[in-house]
């Protein structure tokens, strides 16, 4: 109950500014089931209190522009509605981005480097006032604010002038790449193509934000929402009440289904708690579920001896892989023979059961895990089998020039110490050496994803933004998203032209199928260079209250969806 | 969150104050009390168990740092297979969740690192303590107004930030148990500095120090020959008690995640492990949990007797 | 009275400086930056720079620790972006992580101690002073020797394995109560008191040892004194001698020791709030210095050392007001 959760590179950030950890769970193939024995109908699932237990104590509250969410989160996406949104459905489905305040999800031109969106008509905020696309320009713009730090990267990097561009409080407020022509119409100009945009917009950055009511660095307490719920009471660390928005309508939006009157939140609970009071399921807590804390492993245990309790238990996988990440600029992983043999000698039976067994932690020897279906191709280039393979990795030491083994330092979080313990003692058969380099989580980020002072080895993990292929491996192995300063996560330090040419190329592919069939074929092509060692993809299984009806995960996020769960 | 003795639980508090004393009638008083018999006895056995722990865990027949994920149940977050945390004749008080180590290795290897580091930083404690309490009580009126200042800030010092920072400031490759040592004594001399300093400063008015004075001594021979001798029995008494709170801080610190380095076990860590597990695998945490208790009270339990055992009024219990 | 007081308060000013910029100067020599933790993933190189100027880290450390200071002192007008507000002395500036101003995140959860404290506080009086009285009454008996015993083993037990031990027993084996999850007393009282029982416990025990040998040594030592020998003399009971005289010379001692540990544990118990889920400083201050956040590392270490500095002024204060023969 002690330890510290689970936070993960890709979390971290999230987690300690946005107080969210919503935005770990980043879809999922697992599977989806309704806990309770009544059927749910979505025509009747109005009413009643929808309860949460969570871990986290929201100390940074919900700024759309700070937080960083995948397909808008789970709290946020009550209280904000943006440009396009995930599909709140069951399934495979569930990865589909469709319209939210929208009318579609955005027309691309100019090979999908201009794209066009046009709000439904009648659209509201809480206050009563009109949503117009200069609310939405202005959302994006203040997420470029260094006072308003911490969003996802991607609006930088993709706007023309986003490089240079300081937010709307400074003396050059306005960003011309968004367009603005009416009311109703909103313009993105890119500086390249970038065919997964209408994913992007599913991010709380495309919120609406009056300009009139914007607090700047307050304005996190007390959001104008545009979705289907509005804050009664927030008391950061301890509890969030929201009530209905009597001027959000139904008919304009498809995907939130509502079905609560009130959603009274607890915050900063510890999750030994989170998980009793939800086994127990007595009082208000049968209404409850959580939106952040899992099952850890000793807790698992414990559910699996219960019946009862495992048919309360919605588990699913998340694309996201936690791999060893090599410098290749630094020996002695500038030679690909070495890094094959640590490859090799990877003991992912070990390394599983160090995270907490097969419920916690899947195996996994692509960089895109399998979870992320559609831009998955299997591939084993080099096979270490269940436990390793000591005897090749030796061999291939000894090709390589080092006969006697090799001693290499492993930089990694001090906050999850489990698999490099596993990795040394798996290592130590194969005449590799790590010496174990614990860091706290600030130093290891600023000393991991600097590229001046990257480590040779480093234990990482990576999750997706979005259910494609394309912020999966771009920001890892594209060679111009090499970041001087800090927040580098092209970790292997590789470049090669052609690769970057090949993510040029399917970026500007609009049809989503084919484009992740062409994701997945560079993950392969990539993945013969032994850049890093894929470990394992992260898997995880919830508790709901008894009374909780359709508490599927949704598959972009791997959580439930809590705009869809009833307690009627 | 400073590691007061009321946070940690350190019986660190000074006791009643002997004056002066002979260690070799102390000793056999302590020998002469049961409760001294049965401490003494547990402590040496300790020590014996964390010089023996390679000889212990080879005749196991474990090893403190092997994997055995064949004994684990994947599918059950990683919990031991077997009855009480999976207990057999091959391991003796089962084996780690999720890893599968061996706990027995793992324990008496984990003595080194308690028993060591406590050790250590008290006697680092120990070294500087005396320094800076006869420098302030023998060195003259600034040295004293001066150390004394210090030694306050010493003692108002939020001790856990500054382990956590210095910890952290420290390169890893900087041997971790030792470093460990450092910052306990670094942090902790103050209170021997402060009794010390007191005790000198009533010792220094005594006539044989007088006289030692007036046949021309040097300070250092004065604080040598005259001074130390009449330390021994309360400095002796406060390192005592001070030994088992050290034990508790660098299990605290273990505790937090801030100890040595893995694979090494020591028990703060094994404990810090194991507190998610005591409703699956309670084995797994009573050990660890029971084995520091025990060295800890032993300790304690030692330093008691010693103190009764050193004061000249002793005879009065 | 008056001169001691202003005495004491610069005495703690000094102590404080010195406390607070020796805890920066350590801190901004850790191996981190916040900003990179602040900005996020992707942060370019600009970006980067920027958050480092918005939470002032881009200038030299004297720099930042006077306007930490002056800040602190005379207040400071933060901008939010499209405005500013104003945050008024003692002001601990803006967390480097969560954006919250500090003086509120520290009294967020300073009730949180205050309740642990004040709860522990009148438990271990009472289980010391009452485990002292009861081992006095019969000084060298078996029971005397058994209470110091017992008194000794819990006082050298550690919080955290005490805690750990209490939660086994009561919370998964007996199932008599619930893992604790901290209720406001303004809130739910019956639910403050229940949820607190189990750390209140645990600090109570391990804190109890030192009180309970005081009032027995205080006790042995009154029982010489001539006015209670007249009292024996005069034939009351032992016991009204013990519990209604003879305790009054172990008072100043004990409410000395009192205050003194209360101020230390005011300002945060690590181990037991870690151990109970408890949202109090103690966690605050751990997870702060992890992520390397200055403002509410230095704002921690200035009101535990001001606690400190309160306490000892309280424990004198006491001591003079207990004891005629001490005066200030």
């Amino acid at each position: 109950m002690l330890r510290p959760a689970r936070i993960h590179l890709f979390t971290a950030a999230v987690a300690v500014l946005t107080g969210s950890l919503a935005a770990c769970g980043s879809g999922t193939t697992g599977s989806s089931a309704s806990g309770s024995a009544d059927a749910f109908s979505a025509a009747t699932c109005q009413g009643g209190t929808l309860h949460v237990l969570n871990a986290s104590k929201a100390t940074s509250g919900y700024d759309p522009a700070v937080l960083y969410t995948s397909g808008g989160g789970a709290i946020p996406r009550l209280l904000f509605r943006t440009l396009t949104t995930r599909q709140s459905v069951a399934g495979a489905e569930g990865t589909k981005v469709v319209p939210d305040l929208a009318t579609d999800t955005g027309r691309p031109s100019q090979n999908a480097t201009v794209w066009t969106y046009h709000l439904k008509p009648g659209l509201r905020y809480a206050d009563g006032s009109a949503i117009t696309s200069a609310d939405i320009k202005y959302g994006i713009e203040r997420s470029f604010s260094s006072q308003l730090a911490g969003g996802p990267p991607y609006l930088r990097d993709w706007l023309i002038g986003g490089a240079d561009y300081q937010g709307p409080y400074g003396s050059n407020p306005d960003l011309a790449s968004i367009a603005t022509p009416d009311a109703a119409t909103v313009v993105f100009h890119l500086r390249k193509s970038e065919g997964d945009f209408p994913y992007l917009a599913a991010e709380t950055q495309f919120a609406p934000v009056p300009k009139a009511k914007d607090t700047g660095k307050e304005y996190n307490a007390a959001p104008v929402s545009s979705g289907p719920y509005t804050i009664a009471s927030f008391t950061k660390g301890k509890e969030l009440d929201l009530v209905r928005n009597p001027d959000w309508s139904r008919s304009t939006d498809q995907q939130r289904l509502a079905c609560p009157d009130r959603i009274d939140i607890s915050l900063g609970l510890s999750a030994a708690v989170i998980n009793q009071r939800l086994s127990a399921s007595i009082g208000d807590d049968a209404d409850a579920i959580t939106t952040d804390t899992a099952l850890d492993a000793p807790t698992l245990a414990k559910v699996s001896a219960s019946p009862a309790l495992k048919k309360r238990v919605v588990s699913g996988q998340f694309p996201d892989t936690h791999y060893l990440a090599f410098n290749v600029k630094k020996a002695p992983f500038d030679n690909q023979q070495v890094r094959e043999a640590l490859a090799y000698a990877v003991d992912r039976t070990a390394v599983v059961n160090a995270e907490g067994g097969s419920q916690l932690a899947v195996p996994s020897t692509t960089f895109t895990p399998a979870s992320l279906a559609a831009a998955h191709q299997d591939y084993d280039w080099f096979p270490a089998g269940p436990t390793g393979n000591p005897d090749q990795a030796k061999r291939l030491l000894a090709q390589a020039g080092h006969p006697n083994g090799i001693t290499v330092p492993l930089a990694y979080d001090n906050s999850d110490p489990a698999a490099a313990t596993a990795l040394q003692q798996a290592f130590a058969k194969a005449g590799i050496t790590l010496e174990l380099t614990p860091l706290d989580s600030s130093a290891f980020s600023s000393t991991v994803n600097n590229p001046t002072t990257e480590p040779a080895l480093s234990l990482n993990s990576w999750g997706a933004d979005w259910p494609s292929g394309g912020p999966f491996l771009t920001p890892i192995f594209d060679g111009r998203e090499i970041v001087s300063g800090g927040g580098n996560f092209n970790l292997a330090q590789y470049n090669d032209p052609q690769i970057n040419a090949e993510i040029d190329r399917i970026n500007q592919i609009t049809d989503y199928a084919t484009a992740q069939r062409q994701w997945a074929a560079l993950d392969a092509r990539i993945g013969k260079l032994a850049l890093n060692v894929p470990l394992y993809a992260e898997a995880s299984s919830v508790l709901h209250g008894s009374h909780v009806k359709n508490t599927y995960l949704d598959q972009w996020r791997g959580w439930y969806d809590i705009a869809s769960v009833s307690v009627k | 969150m400073t590691l007061t003795s009321t946070e940690l639980g350190a019986a660190a508090s000074p006791g009643r104050r002997p004056a002066g004393g002979a260690a070799t009638t102390g000793w056999a008083r302590l020998r002469a009390r049961p409760a001294g018999r049965v401490a003494l006895l547990t402590v040496g056995l300790l020590v014996l168990v964390a010089l023996a722990a390679p000889l212990l865990s080879a005749v196991e027949g474990q090893d403190p740092n092997t994997f055995h994920d064949d004994l684990l149940d994947s599918a059950t977050g990683g919990s031991p297979l077997g009855r009480f945390g999976g207990i057999s004749a091959d391991h003796w008080l089962g084996v780690e969740p999720t890893t599968g180590r061996d706990l027995f290795a793992r324990l008496v290897y984990g003595a080194r690192v308690s028993l060591g580091v406590a050790a250590g930083a008290t006697a680092g404690q120990l070294l500087i303590g005396l320094l800076v309490g006869l420098a302030a009580g023998l060195g003259g009126r600034w040295a004293d107004a001066v150390l004394s200042r210090v030694t306050d800030l010493a003692l108002a010092l939020p001790g856990l930030f500054f382990s956590i920072a210095l910890l952290a400031v420290v390169p890893q490759s900087f041997p971790r148990p030792l470093l460990l040592g450092l910052i306990l004594a670094g942090l902790g001399w103050a209170p021997t500095a402060r009794i010390v300093r007191a005790e000198a400063l009533v010792l220094r008015e005594r006539e044989y120090v007088a006289a030692a004075q007036l046949t021309g001594a040097s300070t250092w021979r004065i604080a040598r020959r005259e001074i130390l001798p009449g330390l021994v029995a309360p400095v002796a008494t406060y390192t005592a008690l001070a030994l088992p709170g050290n034990m508790v801080a660098e299990a605290g610190l273990s505790f937090l995640g801030l100890g040595v380095k893995p694979p090494t076990p020591s028990w703060g860590q094994m404990l810090s492990g194991a507190t998610t597990w005591f409703q699956v695998d309670p084995a797994y945490v009573l050990i660890p949990a029971l084995t520091l208790l025990v060295c800890v009270l032993a300790f304690t339990g030692l330093g008691e007797a010693l103190r009764v055992a050193l004061d000249p009024k002793g005879a009065r219990r | 009275m008056i001169r001691f007081l202003l005495r004491r308060l610069a005495g703690a000013a000094a102590v404080l400086l010195v406390l607070a910029a020796v805890t920066y100067l350590l801190f901004y020599l850790l191996p981190g930056d916040p900003a990179v933790l602040a900005c996020g993933k992707g942060c370019t190189a600009p970006q980067l720079d920027a958050v480092r100027h918005a939470l002032g880290t881009d200038r030299s450390v004297p720099e930042q620790f006077w306007s930490f200071l002056s800040t602190l002192v005379l207040g400071h007008r933060f901008s939010t972006g499209p405005t500013t507000v104003w945050c008024s002395a003692p002001c601990l500036g803006y967390s480097y992580q969560s954006n919250e101003p500090v003086t509120q995140m520290l009294l967020d959860r300073l009730p949180v101690d205050v309740s642990l404290t004040l709860g522990a506080a009148a438990l271990w009086l009472l289980l010391g002073i009452g485990a002292g009285l009861f081992s006095v009454l019969r000084p060298g008996t078996l029971r005397d020797r058994i209470t110091n015993a017992v008194v000794l083993a819990l006082g050298s037990t550690p919080v955290f394995v005490l805690a750990l031990l209490l939660l086994m027993v009561a919370c998964v084996w007996l199932k008599v109560l619930p893992f604790p999850s901290y209720v406001p007393l303004t809130e739910d009282p019956a639910q403050w008191a229940q949820n607190l029982l189990l750390p209140w416990l645990a600090i109570a025990l391990v804190s109890a040892a030192g009180y309970t040998r005081l009032t027995r040594a205080g006790v042995l030592e009154a029982l010489s004194l001539d006015h209670i020998r007249t009292l024996r003399a005069y034939g009351f009971p032992e016991r009204r001698i013990v519990t209604r005289h003879a305790i009054r010379v172990a008072l100043p001692t004990l409410a000395t020791v009192a205050a003194l540990d209360i101020g230390a544990l005011l300002s945060g118990a690590v181990f037991t709030e870690t151990m109970f889920g408890l949202p109090g400083l103690g966690k605050l201050a751990v997870e702060a210095a992890g992520t390397i956040d200055l403002p509410v590392v230095c704002g921690i270490t200035l009101l535990a050392g001001a606690l400190v500095v309160l306490a000892n002024t309280a424990a004198d204060l006491l001591h003079a007001a207990l004891d005629p023969r001490v005066r200030i």
